[in-house]
């Protein structure tokens, strides 16, 4: 008895042992993203560091960040209750379309100022939460809603300016890409104060911690009784606040409100950038820092190899490799079963 | 059950309220006897109206543009020219409709819809096609040819397939000499520039012909000004935001850049972004292709220094012209020689001594000679 | 068979626990999934201060009962009552709300959150103003209520990610108690099922000084085990399941586990139910040999050898390590130690496929899950393992996989309209036939079935057992994890019996010399 009772034990330490390990491989991979980024600079630096680290490229990389960033974020939440949003381009596109449309501009004779800028905004919130509605009532998968989506908010944008995209003559606008603080875009500030937002609704509110529970496991929330029908309608909905951000932003740094002009591959690298970032595809792990972490790492990416010069030949090939790298750096693969 | 009923109600009532939309189009009326045709000399070819049977002006004529969509100003141009061919057709006492196949950039769909729409109209069609890819272009041909029709293409087709193989149905194929418009431009930049200094790139979509033909132009030019230095060079695959990326990121490395060239005027108006944020809009000429209105205004300005109208009404409206033709029987298809079937229309380089002009004036074009299209 | 109500069979010792208060009790709970009779009359009083031990075979319907309690499941019928007074919880917020609390066997932890945000989740209002969480406010709070239950020691900041199981209990325990202490002002009742299984002996005696201390506030603990021992040390009573009954309940003193093993085992059926007759001895030649074979941290040190026409019993309950052996034995997990031969010839499998190829199949105990393809027919269910043997020139061909269809339809009396029909259509019974019929198709030798009889009827047991002989009689060697130990005894010809990963007896069973229930449990428990 005595025996068996050491042997039994031995089976609980192995055990115990396993656990450890695979906690202790879980922690690297979460410091993974960070490490790619470091290690991704670090090679760009010694490649060309008169040209890539200098501040006015620190600069470059802060205003190419900011509209992607923007697309990110909204995406990581939806990702992170393990749906997905392919809504994006067309989102983005209908309120930099709405949005060209309704301040002074080049095709008809609105000028509402700020209120279209709000508009505009609106109209992608709007949208967003129609997908989520749409998606947790009729019980479509959401890719399928927000796939639909994507062509309606393309046809709304194209329809509002009938197919002559309209160019943003509002002073105030277009004075917007010229304008910096503190040495960084305005743009970008405006980028951040939303990535600020989305850091506090994470961390500092209890829908936060229900969107992780919702990508984790949904019956937790039953038992506790909260709706998780209510908390997906409102993660889509702040997705399409973040996307409405984005098209607005986007049509006043190309100043101009085109559907396709500024909704125009964002998607693909949004997906990207959350998922190299570290937030799992099937949900519940990951958040907005590591979508921060994500969209630097494309960003420099891109960066690094235009200033390099590698031929254009070859660079989107090299991109796409070096993506595929990271994210098998960063993704944390169960043993058994392969991941969709 | 309620929510599937919901959904069922809601999409029946969108298709009833499509379908409305589409009650204007009637069945196809039967074709008219062939009017005879004249032995005409194409350099001035006139449709002269009362050549043309009262049969084959009582028909109903369909006209169709097949684009990849009315997304972008250029494709718009192209629907535009159908609308004024249209309004020339009413001003002759011509029955027919247009319609527009929009193939979203699918080449099935593009197909798909020519075959329908030649099928429809039983012979009575004539269209404007810009190939999807150059593979679809025979199936297109193909497809009116089956039904009767006449059918012009524009930009994209094999080379080793052509309207001399669907006589007389594929009428025609037509395309701004996109080398000719690259060479240009360059040339203008360059001149600009006062034949000295550094440059950026920034390509089409690798691979696209329209992309390797512009580019092609300016390696032309740049071997004739040794001046210049190519500091720059990618590709923004034809999108504003990539070629905003690009220049921004070349900005730091080279704030003395003195011209950017965009094989296209999207492309560039991304150039004119980064360049305005830098400072520098005004200083660094930028050229473009495609005549896009921004552009064109910012060449009137001082902006940018040059772009290309390829003219999207004349291509659009000139093919259906000559389309109209063939279907009249006022030209015999068979009959014209091959540099009448295959062209090159003309484009038109703005600078800042036309852009003014460009802007206010409308085009007018005088549908009744068609062939003015071929670029002499 | 369920005309004994749990009254006639309940030999209640009444004596000093009637002083204290009742808390809980639920009398005659049936529970129905559809053909499967889980709960039969079961019932249970639970009082002020007490640890009640729950114990009983796996199937007994423990986990049914408590699930029932927690609200997770609404019994068919029965009453329950809480402080006095009608208790019938919707869903576990309910059960909290009415001061029951349940440690769940599958964690319902979010290991992306922290310790804190875990304990308060869903009650994070009562730590907000203005909609945004003071979380210096609620980790204080956390760490206040991780002390209450002994486990001041951990950090609530932490993210439950980077700590172990038994720190992880330890906060559902706090989470429970807290929850169920919130909701009400009087004694809660808090229920824990195997909550030892992933615990060091370490860490199972601090569990232990925990639930003592709940205890001694007057809360009530329901603990089930399987180890008696942990039982029989802890608890002030305890009640026996059997079968979807409660047999009994014992003052623990009065309790030894040689009584508890006889109160717990099923009755047996007999001999013939398991056509014993037709049990025959088994061949020299040598199927299957293991040797030392293990599973870093589940299982290690098995070894046995399989002859032709015998089957092998393994007795173990959940958690033994008999489910992994079965599957390291497939070939759907690697072995960490030990060697396998099959014929006499080593043998390392890389999936089930490679298994399949040296003739090893197993009937999975999962059939919707891991079994059958419900959205495919008959026929193709039965052709995916025997692709290549029906294959000419790669190619399969309709006609040979619906010939193959119809024979095995026939030989198993398959109950359908054709060989076309979904496997959806079919009864559970008639699914598991299209599994054996697919397992034996693809002309193995060796079968390893894992609860081949579960959640099929008396009918379809019989012939599942007429099966399970033949196949042995034609001379292929089983490995058998049975639905009940009665079974697993009666069906084989040899059992050997697991516990904790270890394999703790073995015994020959004869057809005349069966080895009794009890002395198989005692090794499992």
């Amino acid at each position: 008895m005595a025996r068996e009772a050491r042997a039994s034990m031995s089976i609980t330490e192995e055990f115990a042992a396993k656990i450890r390990k695979d906690n202790q491989k879980d922690k690297i991979i979460r410091f993974a993203p960070i490490i790619v980024l470091a290690v991704m600079s670090l090679v760009f630096s010694a490649i060309n560091g008169r040209n890539f680290a200098s501040v006015s490229n620190f600069t470059t990389i802060l205003n190419q960040l900011a509209i992607p960033l923007l697309v990110a974020l909204g995406l990581t939440f939806v990702i992170m209750i393990g749906s997905i949003d392919l809504s994006i381009n067309g989102t983005v596109g209908m309120s930099a379309a709405f949005l060209g449309v309704l301040v002074m501009n080049s095709r008809n004779g609105m000028d509402l100022g700020l209120a279209g800028v709000l508009l505009a905004v609106l109209a992608s919130v709007a949208v967003g939460m129609l997908i989520g509605l749409i998606h947790v009532h009729l019980k479509i998968p959401s890719f399928m809603v927000s796939f639909a989506f994507m062509f309606i908010c393309r046809g709304l944008g194209l329809l509002s300016y009938q197919g002559r995209p309209p160019r943003i003559l509002d002073p105030v606008l277009t004075e917007i890409p010229r304008m910096s603080f503190l040495g960084m875009p305005a743009i970008t500030w405006v980028a951040l104060s939303v990535l600020l937002l989305c850091i506090f609704i994470q961390e500092y509110t209890a829908f936060g911690r229900y969107i992780y529970a919702v990508g984790t496991d949904e019956t937790i929330l039953h038992s506790v009784g909260v709706s998780v029908k209510r908390v997906k309608v409102m993660v889509f909905t702040l997705a399409g606040f973040c996307f409405g951000i984005a098209g607005v932003l986007g049509g006043i740094r190309l100043g101009q409100g085109d559907v396709t002009v500024v909704g125009t591959g964002l998607m693909f690298p949004a997906q990207a950038a959350v998922v190299v970032g570290g937030t799992a595809l099937s949900g519940g792990k990951g958040g907005v820092i590591n979508t921060v972490v994500g969209v630097f790492i494309m960003t420099v990416l891109f960066n690094g190899l235009v200033i390099m010069r590698v031929n254009p030949y070859i660079r989107t090939g090299v991109e796409g490799l070096i993506i595929l790298a990271a994210v098998t750096l960063t993704v944390a693969r169960g043993a058994k079963v392969i991941s969709k | 059950m309620m929510k599937k009923v919901f959904a069922l109600v809601v999409v029946s009532a969108l298709c009833l309220a499509m379908f409305a939309a589409c009650d204007t189009a009637t069945a196809p009326a039967p074709a008219g006897p062939a009017a005879v045709a004249g032995d005409v000399d194409l350099t001035d070819f006139v449709i002269d109206p009362s050549l043309i049977p009262q049969a084959k002006l009582d028909t109903t004529l369909y006209l169709a543009v097949s684009i990849r969509g009315v997304d972008n100003p250029y494709l718009a141009t192209i629907y535009e020219g159908m609308m004024m061919f249209s309004e020339y057709l009413d001003g002759i006492g011509q029955k027919h409709e247009t319609q527009l196949l929009d193939s979203g950039g699918s080449n099935d769909r593009e197909v798909n819809n020519m075959r329908q729409f030649a099928a429809r109209a039983g012979g009575n069609a004539i269209a404007y096609s810009d190939p999807n890819e150059n593979a679809i272009a025979e199936a297109l041909a193909e497809a009116m040819a089956e039904s009767g029709g006449f059918i012009g293409t524009a930009w994209n087709k094999p080379a080793d397939v052509g309207p001399m193989d669907y006589t007389p149905n594929w009428v025609i194929h037509t395309s701004p000499d996109n080398v000719k418009s690259g060479y240009e431009i360059s040339v203008a930049l360059f001149e600009f520039m006062g034949d000295s200094g550094k440059v950026f790139v920034v390509e089409g979509m690798l691979g696209n012909t329209a992309a390797s033909d512009r580019y092609k132009g300016f390696e032309m030019a740049l071997a004739e000004y040794p001046g210049i230095e190519v500091v720059g060079h990618d590709t923004g695959n034809w999108a504003t935001a990539e070629a905003l990326n690009l220049v921004e990121t070349w900005l730091n490395m080279h704030p003395d850049v003195g011209g950017i060239w965009c094989a296209n005027d999207n492309m560039a108006t991304g150039a004119l972004q980064a360049l305005d944020r830098a400072g520098l809009r005004g200083t660094v000429g930028v050229v473009g292709i495609d005549a896009n209105t921004d552009i064109v205004e910012a060449v009137r300005d001082g902006y940018a220094v040059a772009t290309v109208s390829s003219n999207g009404w004349l291509q659009g409206g000139y093919t259906l012209a000559i389309c109209y033709a063939a279907w009249t029987g006022l030209i015999d298809v068979a009959s014209l020689s091959p540099d009448y079937r295959e062209f090159a229309t003309p484009a038109l380089l703005i600078t800042i001594d036309n852009a003014a002009d460009y802007l206010a004036n409308p085009p007018v074009f005088d549908f009744s000679r068609p062939f003015d299209a071929k670029d002499r | 068979m369920s005309g004994q109500t749990v009254g006639a069979n309940c030999v209640r010792p009444n004596t000093i626990q009637n002083e204290r208060k009742l808390i809980f009790s639920a009398k005659d709970i049936h529970k129905h999934y559809g053909a499967t009779h889980a709960l039969k009359g079961a019932g249970i009083d639970i009082r002020e201060g007490e640890i009640i031990g729950l114990v009983g075979e796996n199937g007994a319907g423990k986990s049914t009962l408590l699930k029932i309690i927690i609200g997770a499941e609404e019994p068919s019928s029965g009453s329950l009552t809480m402080h006095g007074k009608l208790y019938s919880p919707r869903n576990p917020m309910d059960a909290n709300r009415a001061g029951v609390g349940m440690v769940f066997q599958e964690q319902s932890l979010i290991v992306s959150l922290t310790v804190g945000q875990n304990l308060f989740f869903g009650h994070e209002r009562e730590f907000s103003k203005f909609r945004v969480i003071n979380w210096k406010k609620l980790y204080k709070e956390a760490a206040s209520a991780l002390a209450d239950v002994g486990a001041g020691g951990i950090n609530p900041r932490k993210k439950v990610s980077d700590l172990n199981f038994a720190t992880r209990q330890m906060i559902e325990i706090a989470k429970v108690i807290n929850v169920t202490k919130g909701a009400s002002g009087e004694k809660c009742l808090i229920l824990l099922d195997e909550p030892t299984s992933v615990l060091s002996e370490h860490e199972t005696r601090n569990l232990f000084e925990q639930m003592k201390k709940i205890a001694a506030k007057g809360h009530a603990v329901v603990f089930v085990s399987h180890r008696l021992d942990e039982v029989l040390e802890i608890t002030d009573r305890v009640y026996v399941y059997k079968d979807g009954e409660g047999v009994g309940d014992l003052l623990t003193p009065e309790a030894t586990e040689s009584k508890l093993y006889e109160m717990m085992v099923g009755r047996t059926a007999s001999g013939e139910y398991y056509q014993v007759n037709r049990q025959r001895e088994a061949q020299e030649e040598i199927m299957l040999e293991v040797k030392d074979l293990g599973l870093s941290g589940v299982f290690k040190h098995v070894s046995f050898q399989l002859r032709r026409g015998e089957i092998l019993g393994v007795c173990g309950v959940v958690g033994s390590g008999k489910e992994e052996l079965c599957e390291v034995i497939c070939g759907d997990e690697k072995p960490t130690s030990g060697e396998m031969y099959i014929k006499g010839k080593k043998v390392v499998f890389s999936s089930p496929a490679h298994g399949l190829r040296e003739k090893v199949i197993m009937i999975p105990k999962e059939r919707l899950a891991q079994g059958i393809i419900r959205t495919l027919s008959i026929e193709d269910n039965i052709a995916i393992s025997s692709l290549k043997i029906l294959s000419r020139n790669k190619f399969v061909t309709v006609k040979s996989v619906r010939k193959q269809a119809l024979e095995w339809i026939s030989r198993l009396r398959i109950k359908t309209r054709g060989p076309r029909e979904l496997l959806m259509r079919l009864s559970g019974g008639n699914q598991q036939k299209v599994v054996f019929s697919r397992a034996l198709a693809s002309k193995c030798d060796i079968l390893v079935l894992n609860h081949p009889t579960r959640g099929v009827d008396v009918g379809a047991k019989e012939e599942i057992y007429t099966l399970i002989r033949g196949m042995v009689t034609e001379g292929k060697a089983v490995i058998l994890l049975g639905d009940t130990l009665d079974e697993c005894i009666g069906m084989s010809s040899r059992v050997i019996v697991m516990k904790d990963g270890l394999v703790t007896g073995e015994f020959a069973a004869p057809p005349d010399g069966k080895p009794g229930q009890v002395d198989v449990v005692s090794l499992m428990m």
